[in-house]
């Protein structure tokens, strides 16, 4: 049984941390009145509210922790998930979502982007329903590996158990979002995104200077296949040794690091699914001017390309320390009885033996404030798609504001308990259940989304269908199959793949055979290949 | 020939070429595209 040891003072900047957020969701619930506050801050956000809000909602627990345990895991060979991952779709969602929809949020009065498709489908019931619960089930999958995060860093900064941990943060997070819904989650983003940024940028160059720099980090990571099979006695392709300093393999049956995996994850699951997911597609329609969207990809994109970078380096100068024998990775044994070396500890495991104590306690509130950051958002809105998607506006629209917004409440604290319970037994690289939540994202929403933006035939049939192909596929392929489909002698591929074939084809093929929207409709709601209408 | 370009990876962050190469492209084309983007910018018709 293994024995904890709480570190006080850790404990004591973590309440600090906890008082600085319960003070900002206080003012963010005397700011909440309506539905409108609840779901989109009553798209009052300024610039760095937004730019932040993107941030802390897209880099999450599965940042600094499943990320860095990619980084353990397999080094650079899975380089497009910093470069083209998570910082390119918060900025390319801006562009080519953020602003295009700008001119119908004033129109259409849009919360949700479910408010979109009602009006873009002429679909105000069915297609609203399937989005809004599929929607929910997204945000769901996410927020397990939020959990996961916090117990994980809990435990090594904390030092209390790892379920304690999470638990403390589901409190606190479901309080303040069920009181101060949107304009809380996005002014303690604020606070947290900043938080962790900081963090980030400080702690994982002296992390990389503890291994020996850059260079040598990087020269380190090539000689990991002799160092662990020397110290650990395992075989040097153990962990994708080997692969380690390489921009992945180019054999196509490797899984995680083969290009064909590389392809279907970090290429099209991570950077489209995360355009798409429900938390970063609904924070576009909070900003509250259009300039935003001018300058703000840009500094999103460099600020959160730099975080997944470091975080991801935090992760290989672990792996590189534990194979020179430097430090000690903790054991995960899994339901099935197998130990495995526990990935996701590998950031807060080498902040520990790198970082002074003053400043290592302080990474705890930093991990926590880009876990809650994510965790809120996801509450939020996954309780709207409950409650005002699905029973405001297809069971009974004449409901009240106050009547919704208490549903919203006990919405919260369902979905909060049920995701927490899942993760009392941690698995080994938390990255897989955010993976998993994109691939439903990716291949229920795409089309609707982008098709509904920009082709003119996309209608509410193939809006439908593609939704329910896509995530009906989705479902069953990870069921039958868990991360990855192998198929010997060709390839090994990310199992959420066959969900986005199946979307496309049933997108494009009942497009092209069924009716399109009257012109009346596609000009109101400036569908078309082009970002800005050639005149309103 | 670019590939000498990429060597700098080598000599300066002990990087592989080809590792620097599919790192570093990809970083400078999604920068350029949202500079063009940011210095193109008109606000959309309301």
């Amino acid at each position: 049984m293994a024995s904890f040891q709480i570190s006080w003072d850790a404990f004591t900047v973590f309440i600090a941390y906890l008082i600085a957020i319960a003070i900002i969701a206080y003012f963010g619930a005397k700011r909440t009145r309506t539905i409108a506050d609840f779901v989109a801050a009553s798209g009052a956000l300024g610039f760095w509210t937004y730019v932040l809000l993107m941030v802390g909602s897209v880099f999450s627990g599965m940042t600094l922790i499943g990320v860095a345990g990619l980084g353990f895991t397999s080094g650079w060979a899975n380089l497009w998930e910093r470069v083209i991952g998570p910082a390119w779709a918060i900025a390319f969602c801006t562009i080519l979502v953020g602003y295009k929809l700008w001119p119908l949020r004033r129109k259409y009065n849009l919360l949700t982007i479910q408010d979109y498709f009602a009006v873009r489908y002429e679909d105000p019931k069915i297609f609203r329903a399937l989005a809004g619960i599929v929607s929910a089930v997204c945000c769901f999958a996410y927020l397990i590996g939020q959990f996961t995060a916090i117990g994980v860093v809990s435990e090594v900064i904390l030092g209390v158990p790892y379920y304690i941990g999470s638990l403390i943060a589901l409190v606190i997070v479901v309080g303040y979002v069920m009181t101060g819904g949107m304009f809380s989650t996005a002014w303690t983003t604020f606070l947290q995104a900043l938080l962790f940024i900081v963090g980030v940028y400080i702690t994982v160059p002296i992390i990389i200077s503890w291994i020996g720099g850059w260079v040598a980090l990087n020269e380190l990571a090539s000689q990991v296949p002799t160092l662990q099979n020397v110290t650990r006695k395992v075989a040097p392709d153990y962990l994708f040794g080997p692969f380690l300093d390489s921009p992945g393999s180019l054999v196509s049956t490797m899984p995680l690091v083969g290009w064909t995996f590389n392809l279907t994850l970090f290429g099209l699951t991570v950077p489209l699914g995360l355009m798409v997911v429900p938390h970063i597609i609904n924070n576009v329609l909070c900003y509250k001017d259009v300039k935003y969207t001018r300058w703000g990809p840009i500094i999103m994109y460099v600020m959160g390309m730099l975080v997944i970078l470091l975080t991801s380096l935090a992760g290989l100068a672990a792996r590189v320390a534990w194979a020179q024998g430097r430090l000690e990775i903790a054991e995960l044994t899994l339901a099935t009885g197998e130990k495995v070396r526990w990935s996701d500890m590998a950031y807060p495991t080498i902040a520990k033996a790198a970082l002074p104590y003053e400043l290592f306690i302080f990474l705890l509130p930093c991990i926590l404030a880009a876990v809650m950051s994510t965790t809120d958002r996801l509450l939020v809105t996954a309780a709207s798609n409950i409650s005002y998607d699905v029973i405001k506006n297809v069971f009974k629209p004449t409901i009240s504001e106050r009547s919704i917004m208490w549903i919203s409440r006990v919405i919260v604290l369902i979905i909060g308990l049920g995701s927490w319970s899942l993760t009392i037994t941690p698995q080994p690289m938390l990255a897989w259940f955010i993976w998993a939540a994109l691939g439903i994202a990716l291949n229920s929403f795409f089309w609707p989304v982008v098709g509904g933006l920009f082709w003119r035939r996309m209608n509410k049939h193939a809006a439908r269908w593609s939704l329910v192909a896509g995530f009906v596929v989705t479902l069953i392929c990870f069921a039958t199959y868990g991360t990855r489909i192998d198929i010997p002698g060709v390839a090994s591929i990310y199992a959420a793949f066959p969900g986005f074939i199946a979307s496309t084809v049933v997108a494009i093929v009942l497009s092209l055979v069924t009716k399109p929207h009257s012109e009346e409709v596609l000009k109101a709601t400036f569908t078309g290949p082009f970002l800005r209408p050639k005149s309103s | 020939m670019i590939g000498p370009l990429f060597e700098i990876g080598e000599r300066i962050l002990g990087m592989l070429p080809q590792t620097f190469a599919a790192f570093i492209l990809p970083i400078v084309i999604i920068v350029i595209i949202t500079l063009i983007w940011a210095l193109r910018w008109t606000p959309p018709p309301e």
